[in-house]
């Protein structure tokens, strides 16, 4: 049985002079699995994410979506296997909340058509799943970082692929708006889809549980389940700051917490 | 009968205006034209686009009607309808003559002309995303004027004429678009410097052809044709141009979801199974194959591409599924209209270019304003 998604040895760069944007990394996800890639700023996560994507090319290693190499996709084929929740979420036009929602649709719609009934029904129960009710008829363009994230996993939901990948979704976010949006990853791997997200924020992997992979300019640090790969060595490693895991009795979990300053 | 359907036009743009929406509850079946925006409901799409039509056809009879020969409503439809119906003239030839062979062309040209350069506009607008673009800011009028010039100069006929109009705007939109990536600058405002730069361009060299044009034939009808206008036409002409527009039209009308994706930006419409680089440039030839053969009938029109989607959005919305049709029926009334007032308004006929130049500026300054205030 092949992995959903497999990457191998994977490196990438922009240009021979600036070298390796990332190198050598491997992991694979299985279906219905939540993978965070753990890494400092600059560790090339949201290039990985879009090698993943098929949105850019890497230059050693490969990426296979169940058991084909990625390039051998077609952009509409990929979008039926992969969604893509970006980290800022653009809109240069007044789309509603459900225009922008049926989009997701697209790669089940032809070139010369439009959206069917059934279509606006998917978006319907979107919008009930996420509880979406009182945005829907509003513009993106007008809603906040948090309500924006939302509206894009509802167009994941919409777009029912098999593994969503998540890029940063948190780092603009108050920590409220946070802690809703790792919830929502969770609810997503409960129904199946399988999550890749990318985060710099080592507590997240800890609440998400799922598998990890720490990723540092060398390439990858340590694959395998949160609860066991994460290590204090680790991620002092890994930020190049002293960092201890540490067993918070009132909630009963571990949190990361860095020594005085 | 002028006044009355604007008064027609503007009652139909309240009606689509502001209705509360009654509850906000949710459905539980959604059909899309049910839409509301922030609020306010929307009106269904077949009404809107039956409205416009109403609206078309009425400027269009009055079109026929008015002017300095002016004919009667009753043997207006009498002519219309003669070569359907076997019977009696009750008109004069001249009345004929009016009717069929000056009126009814340059209706069917201003309907064409305006209809083009609206959907082309807003075609550009949806695929570089950028909402500032229109024919006349990328160049592509410019381009496809000079390459009509050129074909001036060298005495061709009219398909040859749109073939060069057509060139020159593929050439121009193509320089346009890669500036801003050569420069490795991808902003809104960068791609209209872009299109100043290359219409800039684009207008010395007309004026070089302008320079070098005889004097007697060729200088007139270049400059002539350069304000725009739609005086010349006949079948003839249309004959060329219009099964192009017709073609390039069913294109863009059929690919009008399509748009909203591409408008989502490069990346997220990949992501989304856009084969972007197909569809895209299936819309930009289609785009500049509208606005060159709407300038190689009636030269350059501006503002209409730029305009025409803005006001349409603010009955309709963004969403390009309903955009793209009613912008149609939208542009094609302004230009009727437009050319109804060119032809009345003084003794002389004033070219179209120039009257939509004085209505379009203001409108565009109001939208601005309008848009400030929203944001």
């Amino acid at each position: 049985m092949e992995p959903l998604i497999e990457v191998k040895d994977l490196a990438f760069q922009y240009s021979a002079r600036r070298g390796n944007v990332f190198q050598n990394v491997s992991f694979s996800v299985e279906k219905g699995e939540m993978l965070t890639l753990l890494g400092p700023n600059g560790a090339g996560k949201s290039t990985l994410l879009n090698c993943i994507a098929g949105l850019a090319s890497p230059t050693e290693g490969y990426v296979k979506v169940n058991g084909e190499p990625v390039e051998n996709y077609s952009t509409r084929r990929l979008a039926k296997h992969i969604g893509y929740v970006r980290q800022h979420i653009a809109v240069t036009y007044g789309y509603t909340v459900r225009e922008y929602l049926v989009m997701g649709a697209a790669p089940r719609i032809g070139m010369f058509a439009t959206p069917k009934e059934e279509d606006y029904e998917r978006v319907e129960e979107a919008i009930a799943d996420l509880e979406l009710q009182k945005l829907a008829d509003r513009t993106v363009s007008h809603l906040s970082g948090g309500e924006r994230q939302r509206v894009a996993v509802a167009r994941a939901i919409v777009q029912n692929p098999e593994v969503i990948l998540f890029d940063e979704p948190t780092s603009a976010l108050d920590f409220g708006n946070q802690i809703r949006v790792m919830r929502t990853c969770k609810d997503l791997v409960e129904r199946g889809y399988a999550v890749i997200m990318t985060t710099h924020n080592p507590d997240q992997p800890i609440l998400l549980g799922g598998k990890v992979a720490m990723l540092n300019a060398d390439g990858t640090l340590a694959v395998g389940d949160a609860d066991t790969t994460l290590t204090s060595e680790r991620l002092s490693e890994l930020y190049g700051t002293e960092l201890h895991l540490v067993y918070v009795e009132k909630v009963d979990r571990v949190a990361c917490v860095s020594s005085k300053l | 009968m002028n006044d009355k359907n604007e008064s027609a036009q503007s009652s139909e743009a309240a009606s689509n205006g502001a209705t509360e929406k009654p509850s906000g509850k949710a459905k539980k079946k959604f059909a899309p034209e049910d839409a509301t925006i922030e609020g306010k409901k929307q009106a269904p799409l077949g009404i809107i686009l039956i409205g416009c039509g109403i609206v078309v056809a009425a400027l269009a009879i009055a079109s026929l009607c008015i002017g300095r020969y002016s004919v009667d409503l009753q043997t207006t439809f009498a002519i219309l309808t003669s070569p359907f119906t076997n019977a009696d003239p009750t008109w004069t030839s001249n009345d004929y003559n009016v009717i069929m062979n000056i009126r009814l062309p340059r209706v069917c040209a201003a309907f064409l002309v305006g209809a083009s350069l609206a959907l082309s506009g807003a075609s550009y607008q949806g695929v570089f995303q950028n909402p500032l673009v229109s024919p006349d800011l990328l160049g592509v009028s410019y381009g496809a004027c000079v390459g009509a010039a050129l074909s001036i100069l060298l005495y061709m006929n009219t398909w040859q004429t749109q073939l060069f109009a057509f060139v020159g705007g593929l050439v121009t939109v193509f320089i346009t678009v890669s500036i801003p990536k050569f420069m490795h600058r991808h902003s809104n405002v960068m791609m209209v410097l872009s299109g100043v730069i290359v219409g800039g361009f684009m207008s010395s060299i007309l004026g070089l052809m302008k320079y070098v044009a005889d004097p007697d034939t060729q200088l007139a009808s270049i400059v002539y044709w350069q304000l725009g206008s739609i005086a010349k036409v006949d079948f003839d002409v249309l004959r060329y141009t219009a099964p192009v527009m017709i073609v390039a039209a069913i294109v863009l009308v059929a690919m009008r979801w399509r748009l909203n994706l591409i408008s989502l930006g490069e990346e997220e419409a990949r992501s989304l199974g856009v084969d972007l680089r197909r569809e895209r440039n299936v819309i930009i030839i289609a785009s500049t194959l509208l606005t060159a053969s709407a300038v190689s009938v009636a030269g350059t029109i501006g503002w209409v591409g730029l305009i025409i989607p803005h006001v349409t959005r603010r009955i309709v919305g963004s969403d390009n599924k309903r955009l793209i049709p009613t912008v149609i029926l939208v542009a094609a009334a302004f230009m009727i209209l437009v050319d109804l007032f060119a032809r009345n308004i003084s003794g002389y006929e004033i070219p179209l270019g120039i009257l939509t130049g004085l209505v379009g500026a203001p409108i565009f300054g109001y939208i601005l304003v309008k848009q400030r205030d929203v944001d």
